[in-house]
């Protein structure tokens, strides 16, 4: 036997490919197919969670106030305040059969609904599960006028009669349990991580559609209260005034842009003789104290 | 938001830095294959009558090439779909034939002439280590023969020297 010296051919073993190319192909396939399921499976959750009866999400989620407590002392500056939003959320919520008779067709049952203050400095209101409302410290040092406070508590009972705290919940909880049995048979966390992005973003589509739900509810039954709109685009005003204009994409926010929100609160409806509805002496006081350089007055206000 | 900027961000330098690397990679293989052509190296497992050999040595060469991370997330994409996971090739192909050429430097410094019943085995270094970054560790060995006197001398000039 001879031995010829000889080099080994190439391109027999190692495949010449675009990696790059396959890289994208399968990463849109990727992030396509997941996309397509995280939004079927959403959807589903979505319309499953709310045959669950009102009563028992009551029941399931009533130690959720303690997220957002009451002032222990009703009689306290705090709980004062805390009156004042109670009594003018059930004015709001007065207006409810009417305006689902509006919307749907039907009037529907009133629900019950908490209210406490959060002591956080940014503007904002939210609803928990089981209808708890928080309304933080800042908002009430933004808002200028009860019409103003009224259509952020109304946006928030919104939320609460479309069932958005629960049905969030649900497809969170749905969406997630899908992607962690896929993601667990794969070991690297790139999958995991791309999946949670691709959840992410589609639960903001889901989001921005609620808020608009809850806005345009939320403005029924303000006009439901007042008669007019003057006043609803207080918070949304005030926020564009003082944040700086969203620099990521539409459909990366939770929300709609806030022009569009306040073109759609604002939309003329109220003429030059409707008059606003002062806030109370008392709440503007409390909305003013700044209780992160004022503690005891803090310590005072949580009595 | 911040997880999808860390994972491009690793994607581009795993793609560079790796192609970077593996380019090198071939480019000294080739060369070192060139200067180690002379060598014969062969999976008989018999030497041929007419070789009478002197001494046989055990001789190997072994290397551990890690993954660079667009390797890894291509591949961990391809264990998805299915499908012949291409960027992983040029690995196991660098990995062996720089295991040999070791072998054949190993063979060289002990004034072997030629290589018989020449083994390549595979092992995967993640599964031992149970971590998720991978590397692939590639072992070649044989039997180096050492002939007759005459042509066990070494000669300088026709002799690589193994590389440092």
């Amino acid at each position: 036997m001879k031995y010829t010296a000889k080099l080994p051919p190439e391109g027999i073993n190692v495949s010449k490919r675009n990696h790059l190319k396959d890289f994208f192909i399968l990463l849109t396939g990727f992030i396509g197919l997941l996309f397509i399921a995280v939004m079927i499976l959403a959807a589903l959750a979505d319309k499953l969670v709310t045959y669950i009866p009102i009563d028992i999400e009551k029941q399931l989620f009533q130690e959720m106030h303690r997220l957002a407590p009451f002032a222990a002392d009703p009689t306290s500056e705090r709980g004062k305040v805390e009156t004042y939003l109670k009594n003018l959320l059930a004015k709001i919520n007065k207006g409810w059969p009417a305006a689902s008779k509006k919307h749907t067709g039907t009037s529907e049952k009133r629900q019950k609904f908490t209210i406490a203050v959060v002591h956080m400095n940014t503007p904002n209101a939210f609803i928990l599960p089981g209808g708890h409302i928080g309304v933080t410290h800042g908002l009430l040092r933004l808002v200028k006028s009860e019409n103003g406070l009224a259509m952020v508590l109304a946006h928030e009972i919104a939320h609460q009669y479309k069932r958005h705290p629960l049905r969030s919940l649900g497809r969170g909880i749905v969406v997630l349990l899908a992607l962690s049995t896929f993601t667990s048979a794969d070991d690297s966390w790139v999958v995991g991580s791309l999946s949670n992005s691709v959840a992410r973003i589609g639960f903001l589509k889901f989001s921005r559609d609620q808020e608009r739900e809850a806005d345009k509810l939320g403005l029924t039954l303000l006009l439901n209260l007042y008669g007019h709109n003057k006043g609803a685009g207080e918070f949304f005003e005030a926020i564009s005034k003082t944040k700086k204009t969203h620099s990521s994409p539409s459909f990366l926010q939770s929300h709609p842009a806030v022009p569009d929100r306040l073109t759609f609160l604002t939309k003329p409806m109220a003429s030059d003789n409707h008059k606003l509805v002062a806030l109370p002496e008392h709440v503007i006081r409390f909305g003013k104290v700044n209780f992160e350089t004022h503690k005891k007055t803090l310590e005072i206000l949580q009595r | 938001m911040i997880d999808l900027l860390v994972l491009i961000t690793l994607l581009l330098l795993g793609y560079f830095f790796g192609h970077m690397a593996e380019r090198r990679h071939y480019k000294r293989i080739y060369r070192q294959e060139r200067e180690l052509m002379h060598m014969p190296v062969v999976t008989m497992r018999t030497l041929p009558h007419s070789l009478s050999p002197q001494e046989g040595q055990l001789v190997s060469g072994n290397v551990v090439i890690s993954l660079d991370f667009f390797k890894r997330i291509l591949a961990s994409l391809r264990n998805i779909f299915g499908g012949r996971v291409t960027s992983l090739e040029s690995l196991l192909d660098r990995a062996r034939r720089e295991a040999i050429i070791r072998m054949k430097l190993q063979a060289i410094k002990n004034g072997a002439t030629q290589i018989y019943n020449m083994r390549l085995e595979t092992s995967s270094i993640v599964k031992a280590a149970g971590s998720v970054m991978g590397s692939v560790e590639v072992l070649a060995y044989g039997t180096a023969i050492v002939e007759s006197q005459k042509s066990v001398v070494p000669d300088e000039n026709n002799q690589t020297k193994p590389r440092v």
